[in-house]
């Protein structure tokens, strides 16, 4: 059972947006947006609003009020403004592909969409940074660089769609964090608005900043604190020499004790991953077939890169621990081409579920490393006890989980189950030390299970620091915080039925 | 005026002449053992409206501007404990009063460590958080901000509190962690860390350039940069930093000059090869460089790099020490600011990061420390419209009642003012000394 914290009622304050009176009617606020936004720029049909109803957590649609189009940070504290005028909640959203529901306008109110603000502003080569606008596309600011030999290294797997002021919200992670750190890493200084309207800049890009870490404490606040408008983030030296190696075993507990042993080694590769034997079926039924063997029971991917001269010896030390552990097979990709395919599989693992399953859910939980060969155990065990079946595909190096439960919506009491077992699988994962989400965040989908890893002081405390940049909470409410309502019971589908459970972005890889 | 016997744990043992700051002695040193007593105590001082500065060696008491109440200094050397280490996970939980340098000894057996190399050898992982000191090995791997993984905190009002856990990637709520690193105690008492730690390098190998003109050092870091190489740290030397560290390093006391000294380290192989790239690199713009001794002699160089003391020679009470955070690339043009302060100026800069520190000894004359603070001034006006700054990290307490150490007065200091108003209305922590 979850521990039943008495909850604070950090969200009573934003139930304006169901009282008609306080928030102006509509029509009104409509043609005020339009007045400086311009028809285009504003959405406020039902059939234009439903693309917005969810972003990739898509068991808890809402529809917005508005959705408006900002070109500028100007234009973002206007809307903002307004919308303090009308006590009306707002929230941002880049790609909307969250999937914690970062997004989702639990209350309604304004979305501000911010496509349009996509341009790259400057890029320092010097100092190694450049300055862009929340819009721009993770991946657009690599392929800007690029000739430069240049990359920016938070690679969360979204990044072919989903926006660097997203990921700031979310302090979006990817495969090769084990080695370079998550966004929160790469973000040198924000420009952003706060609720009030005001604009302030944060840090900077030329060395420490004095006073508190305010970017800090902004990157992975999902758009609680405020509307990030510009960040500076840093650019590193693309390593000239990368090596992907796939290792198969028969056992689980072979796969994670080389993971240990390749740490144990002193060897911090550039993504470590782990695909299990459910995941390599789906993969191994669809088109990115590799060949790996259908009756292993567990696949490592395993990347290095640095310098060329030193690559070898690299690569020696990990078929070392890879072989001490009883690998059945290893593959070291030859050439860019089959390193891609190599990463194909891992990376249309998600598509490949849709083979064999009607409906999956993907969790995200951390954990310490050490205990990865019992919380998969326990994972399998629970997924039998609930009927489910799981797979997993994960970033084993960093204790990075992303359990997938297959299900399907249509058997009666499915969400319910898989609700439940998810919940059982967070408290396991709190239970060995590790917490509630590595890298896709709390947003709707977790709130009620921050009273497992927080007492009410810590929430307390983290509640004080939204408070000074969000005091009136219009902004993106009813997130993170677990809400007031009865202890247990999860996000409710509010106007309509739920519809299936299919991703927003089917096409769009996701760890 | 409250009464000695009223306040819990007053030491006995400890002098309160050795806990001033600033030359001011506080009315009690105090040296909890558990967490609660320091909530207990902070709630007292809250009630009391008593002044209390967080302690741990004391090393870096120094920066900041003077306290505006000083009652009660609240020792941590009781909580300096290894609280939970698991190598294979790379964390570790150490209690804040642990000395960085005891830390890494037990962490080696194991061939981990803390990878950060600030100042000093005395410094607790306390004070380094809430000051976030950092030392040439930024340069790759960040700073202490870029490896604490969760933190367990008193705050103001005495609640205890905790943040983070013992993995390495975690996104769950805001993080606090931030906001706490580099808070020069003013949020809250820190009790213990979780830290990332990273292996040591199975090979390291030192280069050291020395070049008649500053321009060549812009070349030669020019050539460095646009390079796939990979250095751990690089360093910047001005002639008169150069003769202070071959005044206790015998292997560089025969050169004049700029320097550059670059640490390499990884595998043997990539080390190898990074070496003679870098010599053959700086050898076409006619740039000679050397090996150093051997790795012993190597260490004890960075020792004395990431140091201040081959800096201030001896004289800290009359030092001045400012930090001054910039762009690398403007490394040139700020040493020639900096000649504008005085020519026997020591510069070093961590010259890939952007942070370069410049030493400075003063006499008692009062024109001269005038000098000081106007030259301080100029060089924040010259910083201010790239968001670069200048703290005063070290200055006898003249200097500092002349001015704002910090320097900081751009918008967001409001945002901060707010922050420390929400966790510490009374204003106890470190009254008058950080976000004012």
């Amino acid at each position: 059972m979850l521990p039943c914290a008495s909850e604070p009622q950090y969200n009573a304050a934003v139930n304006a947006s169901s009282d008609p009176k306080a928030r102006g009617s509509k029509t009104e606020i409509y043609e005020e947006l339009v007045s400086f936004l311009g028809k285009d720029w504003v959405l406020h049909t039902p059939e234009e609003l439903i693309v917005y109803e969810c972003d990739g957590l898509t068991l808890h649609p809402q529809l917005p009020d508005f959705v408006v189009f900002p070109s500028s940070t100007e234009d973002v504290v206007q809307i903002v403004k307004l919308a303090g005028r009308y006590k009306m909640p707002f929230l941002p959203r880049g790609a909307g592909t969250s999937l914690s529901g970062g997004a989702i306008a639990v209350d309604g109110g304004i979305i501000l969409e911010l496509s349009r603000m996509n341009k790259i502003l400057s890029i320092d080569y010097e100092n190694r940074f450049a300055l862009v606008e929340p819009g721009v596309v993770n991946v657009h600011v690599t392929q800007a660089v690029k000739k430069r030999n240049l990359y920016y290294a938070p690679d969360p797997s979204s990044q072919i769609v989903s926006t660097i002021g997203g990921n700031v919200a979310e302090n979006a992670g990817g495969p090769h964090t084990l080695k370079y750190g998550v966004t929160t890493n790469h973000v040198l200084a924000l420009e952003v608005v706060l609720p009030d309207g005001e604009v302030y800049e944060l840090g900077s890009a030329a060395g420490d900043s004095p006073g508190y870490d305010l970017v800090g404490a902004f990157v992975g606040s999902e758009g609680t604190f405020g509307i990030v408008t510009k960040i500076a983030v840093r650019l590193l030296y693309t390593p000239p020499a990368v090596k992907t190696l796939l290792a198969v075993f028969d056992s689980v507990l072979d796969a994670t004790k080389t993971v240990s042993g390749i740490i144990a080694r002193g060897i911090v590769p550039a993504a470590l991953e782990m695909i299990d034997r459910n995941t390599i079926r789906a993969i191994e039924a669809g088109v990115y077939a590799t060949g790996i063997p259908q009756d292993a029971e567990a696949v490592l991917l395993i990347e290095i890169d640095g310098l060329e001269s030193g690559i070898g010896q690299q690569v020696e030390r990990i078929l070392d621990v890879v072989r001490n552990n009883g690998a059945r097979e290893v593959r070291v990709a030859k050439d860019e081409h089959e390193r891609k395919k190599l990463w194909a599989a891992r990376k249309n693992a998600f598509g490949a579920y849709g083979r064999i399953s009607a409906n999956y859910y993907t969790m995200d939980g951390v954990i310490p490393r050490s205990k990865l060969p019992e919380i998969l155990q326990e994972i399998a065990a629970l997924g039998s006890k609930y009927g489910l079946r799981m797979a997993n595909v994960f970033h084993a190096g960093d204790g990075n989980l992303h359990p997938i439960i297959l299900y399907d919506i249509r058997e009666p009491d499915a969400k319910e189950k898989v609700l439940a077992l998810a919940g059982e699988i967070l408290q396991r994962c709190v239970e060995v030390g590790g917490t509630l989400s590595g890298e896709h965040g709390i947003g709707l989908e977790k709130r009620q299970f921050m009273s497992l890893l927080f007492s009410e002081q810590d929430l307390d405390a983290m509640h004080q620091l939204k408070e000074v940049f969000n005091p009136e909470n219009l902004l993106n409410p009813n997130k993170i915080f677990p809400s007031h309502r009865g202890c247990r019971e999860l996000p409710k589908d509010r106007d309509r039925a739920s519809g299936p459970a299919s991703p927003t972005h089917p096409e769009i890889v996701r760890f | 005026m409250s009464q000695v016997s009223e306040i819990p744990n007053v030491s006995t043992s400890l002098k309160t002449s050795n806990f001033a700051v600033d030359g001011i002695e506080p009315k009690w040193v105090v040296e909890p053992q558990t967490s609660e007593e320091i909530g207990d105590l902070l709630k007292r001082a809250r009630d009391q409206s008593w002044g209390v500065i967080p302690f741990g060696s004391g090393s870096r008491q120094g920066i900041g501007n003077l306290p505006a109440r000083f009652d009660v200094a609240l020792s941590l050397r009781n909580f300096s404990r290894i609280l939970e280490y698991e190598p294979q996970d790379l964390v570790v939980k150490v209690e804040s009063g642990c000395k960085l340098t005891d830390l890494q000894r037990w962490l080696l057996r194991d061939n981990l460590f803390l990878p950060i190399d600030p100042p000093g050898s005395s410094g607790t992982v306390g004070g380094i958080v809430a000051s976030n000191a950092s030392g040439p090995l930024r340069l790759a791997h960040g700073t202490v901000r870029d490896l604490l993984l969760g933190v367990s905190v008193v705050q103001p009002a005495g609640a205890r509190t905790k943040f983070g856990a013992r993995v390495v990637k975690n996104v769950t709520g805001y993080d606090m962690c931030k906001l706490y690193v580099g808070s020069f105690g003013t949020l809250g008492v820190f009790t213990d860390f979780y830290f990332k730690l990273k292996p040591v390098p199975p090979c390291q190998t030192t280069i050291l350039a020395v070049m008649k003109e500053l321009s060549d050092v812009t070349e030669a870091l020019t050539k460095l940069r646009e390079s796939p190489l990979s250095p751990l740290a690089v360093e910047f030397l001005n002639p008169p930093s150069l003769r202070a560290v071959g005044q206790s390093i015998p292997l560089v006391g025969n050169h004049e000059g700029h320097a550059l000294v670059v640490l390499f380290g990884e595998v043997e192989n990539a080390v190898r090869w990074q070496v003679e790239e870098l010599k053959r690199l700086w050898a076409s713009l006619g740039i000679m460089s050397v090996t150093p001794g051997d790795s012993s002699d190597q260490k004890s160089l960075w020792d004395l790099l990431s140091d201040d003391e081959p800096f201030t020679q001896g004289f800290r009470n009359r030092s001045v020490k400012l930090k001054i955070n910039g762009f690398p690339s403007q490394l040139q043009e700020l040493v020639q600011q900096l000649d504008l302060l005085g020519k026997d100026l020591l510069i070093k800069s961590h010259a890939g990061s952007g942070i370069t520190q410049a030493y400075l000894h003063l006499s008692d004359s009062s024109a001269e420390q005038r000098g000081v603070v106007q030259g301080v001034q100029h060089l924040r006006s010259f910083l201010k419209p790239f968001r670069g700054s200048v703290v005063v990290e070290l200055a006898p307490l003249a200097l500092k009642k002349m001015m704002d150490v910090w320097g900081h007065d751009s918008k967001d200091r409001l945002l901060m003012q707010r922050i420390r108003e929400k966790y510490d209305p009374a204003g106890i922590l470190n009254p008058g000394r950080f976000v004012v």
